[in-house]
């Protein structure tokens, strides 16, 4: 690496990685990790017991018991894997609103990239997929902790453009991820929502983890502007003269309403909501999250998002 | 609606800024990429209807305001029943109201006269003004005796019920004297704010320069000048201009031919009218023929009187429209005969060899029921004169000083004297005592008696001449006219109105040759040539007949002006020491007894302070046309009575409107508000009633209302 990734804040890195971030669900990876795994036997951390079978490996049989009660009883051992770490992360226009050197890209990817960093180190593989109305560049999973530079770098060279399809991505994603993963969305999601609620339902048909963080910008939930403006579609050709105080209320009233069913829809189905505007300090609202996370355990799931039906 | 200032409306083009500014105002912006698009338009659809109506009532509120507040400045005049604006002051006022009650108020239109539509604004005025203004009305033509002087109107009622009472004059106005009288009493204005109310119908008879300078004053006191303007348009009107005597001197059963003149004011040829001739009450018709339109016509009228005395007469033409002008009434004086007295200052034993042998003869001819006296100049210088009608000195010598203070007294008094040349006359007397250098009875100074031969006499033109009538005879008549000497007659340049020379001599020097004067009510002709045929042959010519006769005629007219007035003219009434007058009244026409100041009055005696011996009466109040008796007591005798003829002012039957360009020149400085009167509303003429204050109020409450509005609509919301 020639320059230092932008991306790569070590203040950041520096209070979130000791905390780290473990998968709420069983994880299928391939090497042994911190993360509970559906597959048991190499980790130590005992399970239950089950009746001894014929063909079972007799150095799972517990031996005490057999000469306490004269029977046989095969311990289970958890398995503990790796985590499967896929960053959707939206490089579409809208994500490039913000001042300079403050987009809402720009923190999403910082975002992207402390994670990842977190991710890797604890072994998890991670992957990047930055997409707008379809997946625009993949970065494949990958442990090393080369990974790490080469995710930056593609976000380094990332540029935000076109519109935003999330539905269609995610959904494509879920079908083409096999395994159990933690799926982390790191978007403005000022997209079509009934297909993203749709195929967010789909990738959590498929048993993978979703976190959603949600990056706006603060111009986007207060409507701040004192004269008239001309709005120009960030991401496409409409644009029409607005005298903003006139409905800011509304305006406000809207966006939360939007921001509210989101998160309330991501509760519902157990599904992590952050939401970090551009101003904020990312390194205190990452450690919080992971911090609580940590701490929460595991969530109660009531169902999935696509099943809610309705939405905006 | 109308406006004072209309070019103020102008500036309603500015209603267009605040469109323009709100256009301007979308052209400052800023340019912003949005992302959530899509709530920001869910956003504003869901507003757009309050959106819209809250831009478009705003930008409808700031035009109307820009629109008020021009037509404020435009100042407007209300249409219909806005006294209260129209008459709004801020604070205390006091008002005069003048009401002109002149004779063109009497033109009726829709069965109401101007003047009743006056009297009508005037009451709605009374009931418009605060009663702590005070006010005081007054009639046109009585400006000295106001109805109302600073007066306060508690209850209107009284008032009203004297304005409800006034009659009509037949006086043309004159507004000098009118701006006088009101001047006088804005002199006496108990408050700062002043207030001129003219109801008049605007016409311009009896405006003139002298208005101008009261008003000038007027404008840098800040007196206000309203006009309620109750004219009605004309449509057409007979005016009976004048009826005058054509007959110089009436006689009892003897022919008096009266002229009436007749104009018709219409658009189309009048139809024959049927006029009414009273004689003393004896009435008769008399036919006009039509008359086209704008032309007059004069009409003979043959009338005898069967006694001696002064007789009454009025002619009344057919009412129409304008009644006062439709009569004219005259006093005639009728004699039983007409005095000559010939005095002879070379009288001779045989036939035409007196010197007043020809003029007994011209004067005695015919059937004419004159009376001739002759006397010798020694005989008339004796004994005592009976006062004739004329008095003919013919080559009288000199005039002794006793005799001549006498004619003095009686030529003043409407005498007759012709003075005739000759060779026996002192000239240095006559100019001493006589002429006394233009100030005695003689018309010319008499110079020296000079031979020459005339080629004949040449008329002055003149329709006051005494010879006006010869004036259509042939020249070759006069031409034949040759003395051989001639008396010389001199005229100072700067003997005024008085002294008329009637003819000159056919010579180069154009030698006066006969000279007259007016002295008091009688005149006197100077001939410079003799009565007989010592210096010429005119005495045995036609022309000589006939210019004595005219001659006689016409400085035996007695001047009885003094008993034919037209209507605001003061009677004025001198009595001779004779007469030992002890007291004196006058009575109005029976028609105008209407009006309380009309009441017959006792009359006060007068005395002038140049002649204490002759009393006089005067009497102010001539609003009215008619027959005004005069009656007087005496040591001598009983009642005495006189009847005065007050013909109506036909000069404001002209009903030409006072221009707009005629108000700038007459009305200087000060500019009035003029408000129209029709029927029962007061209708927007190009002036009127003023709204500006209620505009201004608009104006305030949209500002307000809008301030208010703008914070609303633009508050963050």
């Amino acid at each position: 690496m020639s320059r230092s990734p932008e991306y790569l804040n070590p203040d950041i890195l520096s209070q979130i990685v000791g905390i780290g971030l473990k998968s709420r669900q069983l994880v299928e990876g391939l090497i042994a990790g911190q993360h509970r795994s559906p597959l048991q036997g190499l980790s130590p951390e005992f399970v239950d017991y089950r009746d001894y079978t014929p063909g079972d490996d007799l150095k799972n049989l517990d031996w005490r018991i057999y000469g306490r009660s004269d029977r046989f009883y095969i311990k289970r051992y958890e398995e503990e894997s790796n985590l499967r770490a896929y960053i959707m992360l939206d490089a579409s226009a809208s994500m490039g609103y913000g001042g300079e050197g403050r987009t809402k890209f720009n923190t999403a990817a910082t975002i992207a990239a402390s994670l990842a960093a977190v991710f890797l180190k604890q072994r998890d593989s991670v992957g990047l997929t930055l997409f707008d109305e379809q997946g625009r560049q993949e970065l494949p999973l990958s442990a090393v902790p080369s990974q790490l530079y080469k995710l930056a770098e593609v976000l380094q060279n990332a540029e935000p453009g076109g519109k935003t399809e999330m539905g269609p991505v995610l959904a494509t994603l879920a079908d083409r991820i096999r395994r159990r993963a933690v799926t982390v969305l790191i978007s403005d999601f000022f997209t079509p929502i009934e297909p993203l609620y749709a195929a967010i339902g789909k990738l959590q048909y498929s048993g993978h983890e979703i976190i959603v963080i949600h990056v706006l910008h603060q111009d986007e939930l207060d409507l701040p502007f004192r004269e008239s403006v001309i709005f120009r579609d960030i991401e496409g050709a409409d644009e029409f003269f607005a005298e903003p105080w006139t409905f800011q209320s509304a305006y406000r009233e809207a966006m939360q309403q939007f921001i509210g069913e989101l998160k309330e829809r991501c509760q519902f189905c157990g599904i992590d909501y952050l939401q970090i505007l551009t101003e904020d300090d990312l390194g205190s609202r990452l450690s919080h999250y992971l911090f609580e996370r940590q701490k929460q355990g595991s969530v109660k799931r009531h169902g999935r998002m696509s099943n809610l039906g309705g939405g905006q | 609606m109308s406006f004072l200032a209309p070019w103020m409306l102008w500036g309603l083009a500015l209603a267009s800024a605040p469109i323009i500014i709100h256009l301007l105002n979308r052209r400052r912006f800023i340019r912003v990429d949005w992302a959530p698009m899509e709530f920001l338009k869910l956003t504003i659809k869901t507003n757009r209807r309050r959106l819209r109506l809250e831009q478009w009532l705003l930008l409808a509120l700031r035009t109307l305001l820009v629109v008020v507040l021009f037509l404020a400045l435009a100042r407007p005049v209300g249409t219909r029943d806005s006294l209260a604006g129209f008459f709004a002051k801020s604070g205390r006022t006091t008002r005069v109201v003048v009401l002109d009650d002149s004779l063109s108020m009497g033109y009726r239109a829709d069965n109401r006269t101007a003047f009743q539509d006056a009297v009508e604004a005037a009451k709605r005025l009374l009931d418009q003004i605060a009663s702590q203004d005070g006010i005081s009305v007054m009639l046109a033509s009585e400006p000295s005796q106001p109805i109302l002087r600073h007066a306060h109107i508690d209850d209107a009622a009284p008032v009203v019920a004297t304005l409800d009472g006034l009659t009509l004059s037949e006086m043309s106005p004159s507004w000098a004297n009118v701006f006088n009288g009101v001047d006088e009493l804005l002199a006496t204005s108990p408050f700062p704010l002043k207030e001129v109310v003219l109801v008049t119908d605007l016409r311009a008879q009896g405006w003139d320069a002298e208005v101008t300078g009261i008003v000038d004053r007027w404008a840098s006191e800040n007196v206000t000048l309203r006009i309620i303007d109750v004219a009605q348009s004309p449509l057409g009107n007979m005016v009976l201009e004048s009826l005058e005597l054509k007959t110089p001197v009436p006689l009892r059963d003897a022919k008096v031919l009266l002229e009436a003149k007749i104009r018709n004011d219409g658009e189309e040829t009048s139809a024959a009218l049927t006029g009414i001739l009273s004689v003393d009450e004896q009435t008769s018709t008399v036919t006009f023929p039509e008359i086209p339109p704008e032309e007059s016509v004069t009409v003979a009228i043959p009338v005898s009187f069967d006694a001696v005395g002064f007789h009454q007469i009025e002619l009344t033409l057919p009412a129409d429209r304008l009644n006062g002008d439709n009569r004219d009434l005259l006093v005639v004086d009728v004699r039983e005969t007409l005095d000559v007295m010939l005095v002879d200052g070379e009288p001779g034993s045989r036939p035409f060899e007196s010197e007043t042998d020809f003029l007994a003869a011209v004067f005695s001819a015919g059937a004419s029921p004159w009376k001739v006296t002759r006397l010798t100049d020694t005989e008339w210088s004796r004994q005592t004169m009976v006062p004739p009608d004329v008095l003919v000195l013919a080559n009288v010598s000199s005039i002794p000083d006793e005799r001549l203070k006498e004619l003095e007294e009686l030529v003043s008094r409407g005498m007759g004297l012709m003075i005739f040349a000759g060779d026996q006359i002192d000239a240095g007397s006559y100019n001493l005592s006589v002429y006394r250098n233009g100030s005695g009875l003689l018309p010319a100074e008499i110079g020296q008696i000079r031979d020459q031969d005339v080629d004949g006499l040449v008329l002055e033109p003149s329709a006051e001449s005494p010879l006006h009538e010869m004036e259509q005879m042939s020249p070759e008549m006069f031409s034949e006219i040759r003395p051989h000497r001639i008396q010389e007659l001199g005229i100072e340049p700067g003997e005024g109105d008085a002294v008329q020379v009637l003819a000159r001599w056919n010579v180069q020097e154009q030698t006066p040759a006969i000279v007259a004067k007016t002295v008091g009510a009688g005149r006197v002709v100077l001939f410079g040539l003799t009565a007989d045929r010592n210096w010429s042959d005119w005495p045995v010519q036609p022309s000589f007949v006939l210019a004595s006769r005219l001659t006689v005629q016409s400085i035996a007219a007695r001047n009885n002006s003094q008993q034919n007035l037209t209507a605001g003219q003061l009677i004025h009434w001198d009595f001779t020491p004779a007469q030992s007058v002890t007291s004196a009244a006058m009575t109005p026409p029976v028609h105008a007894e209407q009006n309380p100041a009309q009441q017959a009055a006792s009359l006060p005696l007068s005395i002038d302070r140049e002649d204490p011996q002759r009393p006089f009466v005067e009497f102010t109040n001539t609003r009215s046309a008619g027959f005004y008796d005069l009656s007087w007591q005496s040591n001598q005798a009983s009642e005495i009575k006189l009847a005065i003829a007050v013909g109506p002012d036909v000069r404001d039957s002209r009903l030409d409107r006072l221009l707009p360009a005629q108000q700038e020149q007459f009305l200087g400085r000060i500019r009035p508000q003029i408000v129209g009167y029709n029927e029962q509303s007061l209708a927007g003429s190009n002036q009127g009633a003023e709204l500006w204050r209620s505009a201004m109020f608009c104006v305030l409450g949209f500002v307000v209302f809008e301030s208010m509005l703008a914070a609303w609509v633009g508050r963050t919301r």
